[in-house]
């Protein structure tokens, strides 16, 4: 039922607009001042680790602390977004001049961010391909790669009654994948599970139906480790999966999805399945023996192999006891010549924060991911030294 | 003398900005068809006319096929719309005519409130709270009760066609009750009285008369409905499965073309970004069509002698 509107006079009207403006301010200001006390109060948090790298010999991250004001965007992998929120909100509180607003859309959608132009940086689990990188503007004289996380793949399940760590190895979670185990008390799963009782059920796998980094490494995983995905889904960002197999797209939405289907496996990454209380299986690395995913089993599988470059990056399925197999680095994509002075040295400065040990790396432990091991982090910081402003003078300086 | 022509100045040119808004909206229209047209033309000149028709959906190698997003989007619209269309006019006519006055304002909000609720939420819900209780109890139940009918095959994923259409008739009934509602509601009340007086029975009233009378209108709410059906991404997204395969069951995983596009926009570029636009294309014209369609049935029905006055 419509009620008529009532009849105001004049005089009230403009009384009361006075009254909403005078409201308006009033809130605007108890906002702004809750909101710089909460920055306060993080200020004083944090204020005991940036103690704690005064104490570290980095002439590079007391100067990166002092970047200039800037608003930086960047957008890509799922994957890293929430230790990039924690990290950037933490950096943001000990230097208010800079803000980062970064969107997890997929690090394919990342990819095709950066090369339009429309972010300041990329962020994107499987480094561009020369392909990619010939798409991208002339003026950006070159894409450089910089690793900026390192994290593991878990498979999560959600499986009543199962706790965490049913043994799973390569070709048998292939298999899953595939459809052609279709089963949880399949006999080649039981096999690996000798005393676990399985469910009677189907299997629901759950993939990434979005052009995903994350789905990159596990199907790296399961083309080393398997002839059948090899010769037939393969690996990339985006492969084909069989009609039984429900698509979601981010990590958020296959940890969602898991979380709602009963009976059902999908890959996540390590920080989504710790924030979530997943239970995830013990996968069989190259080793022969079964490995949960932990900070230190990923960073084991890392360790295994120093020698990481943006064109040979991948760590799966590495030798070693300790090594969780289904592991990456992530990769932030930036212009080697940066368009504007100011913004530029901001973001190398940030970028180097972030990737260093007293830095955004302190972040990543609390989240679930591993800190970049010593040598990488020097990789980092070479190749953000080659970054230069517009008249060719390199941006990052002590 | 003065005041008369103080008026008439602004007067016209309210009139005259009234219609050009009237020209912006139709203009705005063929717009949008131009503008989805101009993008998808790379995409027809290089693949032809073909992959509107095509099964296999694999951007990777090159195929890439609509058929199973076309008929995923009809499939979810149907079983919404299927749902909705009874129930919801039979709420409204409730709401209108059956319900006790008391009741009837507070109803009603109700009503239009849930109507006022965000896509994503109802696919977060969908999503987080139906999905499994659909995998535990629904699924199970209907596929006992009417798997010889050959719809139910597969697994119970909770997820899928089923629950895609079932989120959508959640979505679009309340807007359909709520037109529905005041439609019926605005049929003259000479022609209900009239109807009592000669000794009709209620149902009879309100099948023979009130609802014939308020055809147009019941067509407009209807034809709102599906717009709403065909176009909701989000939500279809979150509880469909995303499964790029032409659907067997109602239980199996499929896709819309709005899922689609949410999913593979971010990073297409080339032939499968023109083919997004030219799957985009295929919605509107697909929407218009529905609405002609609508037209037409209602106009043949007028022609052929139906019982009363339209409501204009």
């Amino acid at each position: 039922m419509s009620v008529p509107p009532s009849h105001q006079p004049v005089r009230t009207a403009s009384r009361n607009r006075r009254r909403l403006l005078v409201t308006g301010v009033l809130s605007a200001g108890l906002l702004l001042a809750a909101c710089s006390s909460n920055s306060s109060s993080s200020t004083t948090t944090t204020g005991g680790s940036s103690g704690a790298t005064a104490k570290s010999a980095d002439p590079y991250l007391a100067a990166d602390l002092k970047a200039g004001a800037a608003q930086l965007t960047g957008a890509g992998s799922t994957f890293v977004q929430p230790v990039f929120t924690k990290a950037f909100y933490a950096y943001s509180a000990l230097n208010q001049a800079v803000t980062v607003n970064y969107q997890a859309v997929g690090s394919g959608a990342g990819i095709t961010a950066f090369q339009g132009g429309t972010v300041n940086f990329g962020a994107s689990d499987v480094p561009m391909t020369a392909a990619d990188i010939a798409k991208v503007p002339a003026s950006y004289g070159g894409v450089l790669q910089v690793p900026d996380t390192l994290g593991g793949v878990t498979l999560s399940y959600n499986l009543p009654g199962v706790k965490t760590g049913l043994h799973l190895d390569g070709p048998t979670i292939s298999a899953i994948f595939l459809g052609t185990i279709a089963k949880w008390n399949d006999p080649a799963i039981a096999k690996l599970n000798p005393g676990v009782s399985l469910p009677d059920q189907p299997i629901t796998t759950v993939h990434r139906s979005d052009g995903s980094g994350t789905n990159y490494i596990f199907t790296d995983y399961l083309s080393t480790v398997s002839p059948a995905w090899a010769s037939g889904p393969g690996k990339g960002k985006s492969v084909t999966w069989p009609a039984s197999s429900v698509g979601s797209s981010g990590n958020s939405g296959v940890a969602a999805s898991v979380k709602s289907t009963p009976y059902s496996i999908g890959y996540v990454e390590l920080a989504y399945a710790l924030q979530n209380n997943f239970t995830f299986a013990a996968v069989k690395n190259a080793a022969g023996v079964y490995v949960l995913p932990t900070l230190a089993s990923v960073a084991a599988d890392a360790s295994q192999d120093p020698n990481v470059t943006s064109t040979n990056f991948s760590i799966v399925n590495q030798p070693g006891t300790a090594s969780y197999p289904i592991a990456g680095y992530s990769w932030a994509l930036i212009a080697m010549k940066q368009p504007n002075d100011t913004s530029g040295k901001t973001l190398v400065q940030v970028l180097d924060w972030m990737t260093h040990t007293g830095g955004g790396q302190d972040q990543a432990p609390s989240l679930g991911y591993v800190p970049l091991p010593a040598n990488i982090q020097a990789l980092a910081r070479t190749t953000l030294l080659q970054v230069t402003g517009p008249n060719g003078a390199v941006l990052l300086t002590k | 003398m003065s005041r008369r022509r103080r008026f008439t100045v602004p007067d016209r040119a309210y009139r005259r900005a009234l219609a050009a808004a009237a020209v912006l909206f139709a203009a705005l229209l063929v717009a949008f068809v131009v503008a989805m047209a101009v993008q998808a033309v790379p995409a027809f000149s290089s693949l032809g006319f073909s992959f509107l028709w095509g099964t296999t959906w694999d951007p990777y190698h090159g195929a890439y096929g609509l058929l199973s997003f076309i008929v995923g989007t009809v499939e979810t619209t149907a079983i919404a719309l299927f749902l909705a269309v009874p129930i919801g006019i039979g709420t409204a006519l409730a709401l209108a005519y059956l319900v006790p006055d008391r009741m009837r304002a507070p109803l009603s909000t109700t009503v239009e409130l849930l109507a006022a609720v965000p896509s994503v939420v109802y696919g977060l819900w969908g999503l987080v709270v139906v999905a499994p209780y659909f995998a535990t109890h629904v699924e199970p139940f209907l596929t006992s009760a009417f798997g010889w009918t050959g719809l139910f095959a597969g697994p119970n994923q909770g997820v899928g066609l089923l629950l895609a259409g079932v989120i959508l008739f959640i979505m679009v009934l309340p807007t359909l009750v709520a037109i529905s509602r005041d439609v019926l509601a605005a049929v003259p009340r000479e022609q209900v009285e009239g109807a009592m007086a000669v000794g009709a029975t209620r149902w009879q009233v309100l099948w023979r008369v009130v609802v014939p009378g308020a055809r147009t209108g019941l067509l407009g709410a209807f034809t709102l409905a599906t717009g709403r059906a065909l176009g909701e991404t989000v939500a279809v997204a979150l509880v469909i499965g995303n499964s790029p395969h032409l659907a067997t069951s109602l239980k199996s995983n499929a896709a819309t073309i709005p899922s689609l596009i949410v999913s593979a926009f971010g990073e297409a570029t080339g032939t499968q970004r023109s083919v997004l636009f030219a799957a985009a294309l295929v919605l509107l014209v697909v929407g218009i069509a529905v609405n002609f369609l609508g037209r037409f049935f209602v106009r043949s029905v007028k022609r052929s002698g139906a019982a009363s006055v339209a409501v204009a």
